[in-house]
């Protein structure tokens, strides 16, 4: 990646659009990491708890 | 919005000296003029004003996190007596996470039994799974602690898995990650973190900033690490970074200060009772994490309105303006505010680590993508129009 697609203040491309996805739509998904993730956010949208805990010093 | 986790420093010096510590080797020296550990009547007040905050606030859940230096440094059946007495001022809707988060080298079996009983989890510091990954963490003397972490480790793995929490390992962009990775996989922790090195714009860390031929080395090597992960064919560990990364993208709120425009709802206090923000901010300029306010005459919701502490509240307005611009804007958020100080400006500036988690971030991007059908082959290159 050049040092152009990447300095401060970022480039003009934009992410690709995933906010669209429901996460109950995505149980079909074929990818064992992605599922075991998507399993987990499935619960904390569904009961928001400790999980928003954001301190990065501590697990 | 309140706080919900609760930094206490139960000890305020460490049997190590990392050669890369941003609290004892950093830009602030407030540890020196503090007692060594909080007395009783600290710890009672600390303990008071966190179930009158947690009271307030009607919250359900609160972390409680057992800090240092080095906590360890502290009788267990201290820090016990800690967390049930924090258990015992909330009300009783209300549930105490309590952990330590040590450098492992004082884990006994008699610690962790101590630390069970009390149901305190254990969250250990180490930069990679072989002595060679942690040169920089010795002790006072110069010897390497690894020989002790080690062991303590696998105690703690062995004897109380329940209570494992997980590491938190610093990247060294010298290491291979995939090595890393994997030594750490050795150690069988539930979770990993790997998380950047303290650094801003005038004092930028190691390796930074980097040569043109190898832009993003903190990039790369996160990239590295994530592909060993995500292609493993199972989740052999969670891993922090990356998976509220996965979350970000998918519109989520995250659960990291790495990432994100989510509020900061941790605070600290110290062996004098001070009430201050993390320590993670003494590597910007002395004093930085202080809010002058302490738990004998002032309650948290007074820390709340302190400005600092509404900066990392307010979200993008806190940004600069070639963030709030940024199309990685909402993954990003920023990058960790740290990292962001700059002498003479501020905190509104783009991260030290810009570039380097543009790079990162575009790669879990591009790999999520292509895992939900969304994307067939490398991410597009962008066409530049030059400075922002």
């Amino acid at each position: 990646m050049t040092t152009e697609e990447t300095r401060p203040g970022g480039t003009d491309a934009a992410l690709p659009d995933l906010l669209d996805l429901d996460l109950s739509e995505l149980r079909t998904v074929r990818h064992p990491v992605l599922e075991e993730v998507l399993a987990q956010l499935r619960d904390r949208t569904a009961e928001p708890t400790e999980a928003l805990w954001n301190f990065n010093s501590s697990l | 919005m309140p706080f919900r986790q609760f930094v206490l420093k139960v000890h305020g010096r460490c049997n190590l000296a990392c050669r890369y510590c941003y609290l004892y080797a950093g830009a602030d020296s407030g540890w020196r003029d503090r007692p060594a550990a909080p007395d009783d009547r600290v710890l009672s007040r600390a303990a008071d004003r966190i179930a009158e905050h947690a009271a307030a606030h009607g919250l359900p859940d609160i972390a409680l996190v057992l800090h240092g230096g080095e906590p360890l440094l502290t009788d267990p059946a201290r820090l016990g007596a800690v967390v049930d007495r924090v258990r015992a001022a909330v009300e009783p809707g209300c549930t105490v996470h309590a952990t330590v988060q040590t450098n492992g080298t004082l884990l006994t079996r008699d610690r962790l039994d101590v630390l069970a009983r009390h149901r305190v989890r254990v969250g250990v510091s180490l930069d990679g799974g072989l002595a060679a990954h942690n040169r920089e963490r010795v002790d006072h003397a110069g010897r390497p602690s690894w020989p002790a972490a080690a062991r303590g480790l696998r105690l703690l793995a062995d004897h109380w898995p329940a209570g494992y929490a997980g590491i938190l390992s610093v990247v060294d962009p010298g290491t291979d990650p995939v090595e890393v990775y994997e030594s750490l996989l050795a150690l069988r922790p539930p979770a990993v973190d790997f998380l950047l090195p303290h650094g801003n714009l005038s004092a930028p860390p190691p390796g930074l900033p980097a040569p043109a031929s190898a832009p993003v080395p903190y990039g790369d090597w996160l990239c590295a690490a994530f592909d060993r992960w995500w292609e493993a064919g199972r989740r052999d560990v969670r891993v922090r970074l990356f998976e509220e990364c996965i979350a970000l993208l998918l519109g989520i709120p995250a659960a990291t200060e790495s990432l994100g425009l989510q509020p900061f709802t941790a605070v600290v206090v110290e062996t004098d009772g001070s009430i201050e923000q993390v320590d993670s901010l003494k590597s910007a300029y002395e004093g930085a994490a202080a809010t002058g306010l302490d738990v004998h005459r002032n309650s948290f919701d007074e820390a709340l309105a302190h400005p600092g502490v509404a900066a990392r509240h307010a979200g993008e307005a806190a940004l600069a303006d070639s963030c709030r611009s940024c199309p990685l804007l909402h993954v990003c958020g920023g990058g960790q505010y740290p990292h962001r100080y700059e002498r003479g400006s501020g905190f509104r500036n783009p991260s030290v680590y810009c570039a380097d988690l543009q790079r990162f971030i575009r790669h879990v991007a591009d790999r999520l993508a292509v895992s939900l059908g969304r994307r067939g082959g490398p991410i597009p290159r962008a066409a530049h129009d030059g400075p922002p």
